[in-house]
């Protein structure tokens, strides 16, 4: 079939044709049709058409390399499909588009970079770890914190003291919450000593910013030992506002060191929470079967 | 007997050809089941080098007789009526009711539904006895129930409509006199239920063949989906969105996802049921 008959039948009036017409450049890898089919799926209405057309684009044994800078004009497209659309098909590619990325990561437009960061997670490859990790350090915050995120995400333990020296450097809460987070996927228990001198230097629970606070509890209760378990929960302020996370700090506490369960300070916790009425009832409840196991 | 024992790589040799031309994927830890399977053929044959069985499918086969027998034995056909019954109530008591409605309304007598991947003839024998339920008066419409399967064996034996007393285990008791005969141990499907359904052989993975199924009403494929990878399963799904009418429904098993091969079906809630419909 000539290049010409692909390209009426992809605008054929018929929506089944079209889907048709999808399949069939797929399936007989025409390089040539590629823009063709790029331009299609920023005009097309039919959605089955464009699910088509990106799982064509993600999927062709042809290398869609040369048509990238083309594709990437999607992520400044008006519509979020388009732009999602983008980031599957880069994120399905592999070194090439890990290269293309990373030359663009410099881009003006910071929602643009954090879409090219979307497109390296899913790609995943050493390469792409490494671009997210240049990411951390990106002038613009939720960037930053999508690198974080998807770094932890990735189990990128190389990029454990890079997130710690953020973390001393940058105070802004949302960033801090994410590096806790990331750290409490990839790190061990040493990562909780450094990040709980940095924030509470005294020594102080209380000193911890309640933004934080629920975050390094659940750093504590995966990560820490016996002994850092306890002396949190020895120092805890409680407050009904922290139920559901002291809730969730025991049992995983509990789980990894089971006798803990009956000790003081988880019985007192749980005690407050069980008495106080402003708790829901399934943070109740659950304390009351652990308190009876 | 002969122990053939396939190595991982005439395994995926195997595979490959299986893929390509069924869309059916094997993964390496399928090995034992497929290899148990390609022994039989073997034996039956009386090959005993699995390569020099490769060849004959791949070069000596000319009807494809034989790689039909190969895929008779990989494809698994375990089922049974009223499968997945809440699924099913949805069907009968939402979808249905709602598609009737709407052709009422314009003046069309015709009923549509695809068994896709039928198996022994449980499902569509299913879908044909809930119609016999639902519908009021069922000789006023015009009733196809199309049943296609990969698996010839598996297709005779749905024509035939002979089962066991396990593939009727969920049928409601008030069903069985109903709808089937009993004759020793076995239950006969009745003519009734027979009559809307025609069965055809069909690989969902034939382009060609499929791209001529239009304007179904209800799509069944349950269960079927799970065999192909990702990009045969979107392909197939995009068959059945081309072959469903506007207003249809599309039903996979309820641990398929149709949502995340395409987004083309809408999700509906309908009485406390999530189904997919095409806008």
């Amino acid at each position: 079939m000539a290049l010409k008959d692909f390209a009426l039948r992809l605008t054929h009036k018929d929506e089944g044709e079209r889907l048709y017409a999808v399949h069939d450049i797929m399936d007989a890898n025409i390089k040539e049709m590629i823009p063709v089919l790029i331009e299609q799926l920023e005009k097309e209405e039919s959605q089955a058409v464009r699910d088509a057309i990106v799982s064509a684009l993600k999927h062709m044994e042809m290398s869609i390399t040369p048509y990238y800078e083309r594709l990437f004009g999607l992520f400044f497209s008006p519509d979020a499909f388009l732009r999602n659309a983008a980031v599957s098909i880069f994120g399905s590619g592999k070194e090439d588009a890990v290269a293309f990325l990373t030359s663009k990561l410099d881009h003006t437009d910071r929602e643009v970079r954090k879409l090219i960061l979307d497109s390296l997670v899913d790609i995943g490859t050493p390469e792409a770890i490494m671009a997210i990790r240049a990411a951390i350090y990106d002038p613009a915050k939720n960037v930053q914190i999508t690198a974080v995120e998807y770094l932890g995400r990735l189990g990128d333990r190389e990029a454990l003291e890079d997130m710690i020296e953020l973390f001393r450097k940058d105070e802004e809460p949302m960033l801090r919450s994410s590096i806790v987070n990331a750290l409490t996927e990839i790190g061990d228990s040493s990562v909780i000593k450094e990040l709980l001198i940095i924030l509470a230097p005294d020594g102080k629970v209380s000193d911890i910013n309640t933004v934080l606070l629920p975050d390094v509890m659940r750093m504590v209760a995966r990560l820490g030992n016996i002994n850092e378990i306890r002396e949190l929960l020895n120092s805890f302020p409680y407050q009904k506002i922290y139920a559901r996370d002291v809730a969730n700090f025991i049992l995983e506490a509990v789980r990894r060191f089971p006798l803990l369960k009956d000790s003081e300070e988880v019985m007192g916790l749980m005690t407050a929470i069980i008495n106080d009425p402003e708790v829901d009832e399934d943070i109740k409840n659950f304390c009351e079967e652990l308190q009876n196991e | 007997m002969n122990d053939y024992r396939l190595t991982p790589d005439e395994f995926q040799r195997f595979a490959d050809l299986i893929y390509r031309r069924t869309g059916i994927k094997f993964e390496q830890k399928k090995m034992y089941f497929v290899a148990k399977r390609i022994e039989k053929r073997m034996e039956e044959l009386n090959i005993e080098n699995p390569l020099e069985y490769l060849r004959l499918i791949k070069f000596a086969d000319s009807n494809g007789g034989e790689f039909q027998n190969l895929v008779n034995l990989l494809t698994v056909n375990e089922t049974h009526f009223f499968r997945d019954f809440p699924q099913l109530q949805a069907f009968a008591e939402h979808c249905l009711v709602q598609v009737v409605e709407n052709k009422n309304k314009k003046g069309d007598g015709t009923i549509r539904i695809w068994s896709a991947g039928c198996s022994t003839g449980e499902e569509p024998y299913t879908l044909s006895i809930i119609l016999h339920e639902m519908l009021e008066d069922i000789s006023a419409w015009q009733i196809e129930i199309l049943a296609t399967d990969i698996d010839l064996n598996a297709l005779k034996k749905a024509e035939e409509g002979v089962y066991e007393s396990r593939s009727v285990k969920d049928v409601p008791p008030e069903y069985i006199s109903k709808y089937f005969i009993r004759f020793k141990d076995k239950y006969i499907i009745k003519e009734k239920v027979k009559n809307l359904v025609s069965f055809e052989h069909l690989n969902l993975f034939d382009g060609q063949a499929i791209r001529h199924k239009k304007g179904f009403d209800f799509i069944f494929c349950r269960n079927v989906l799970i065999y192909f990878d990702e990009v045969s399963r979107r392909k197939v799904v995009d068959h059945f969105y081309v072959a469903l009418a506007k207003g249809g429904f599309i039903f996979l098993s309820s641990s398929e996802s149709l949502s995340r091969i395409t987004t083309a079906f809408k999700l509906k809630r309908l009485g406390g049921h999530l189904v997919y419909t095409k806008e």
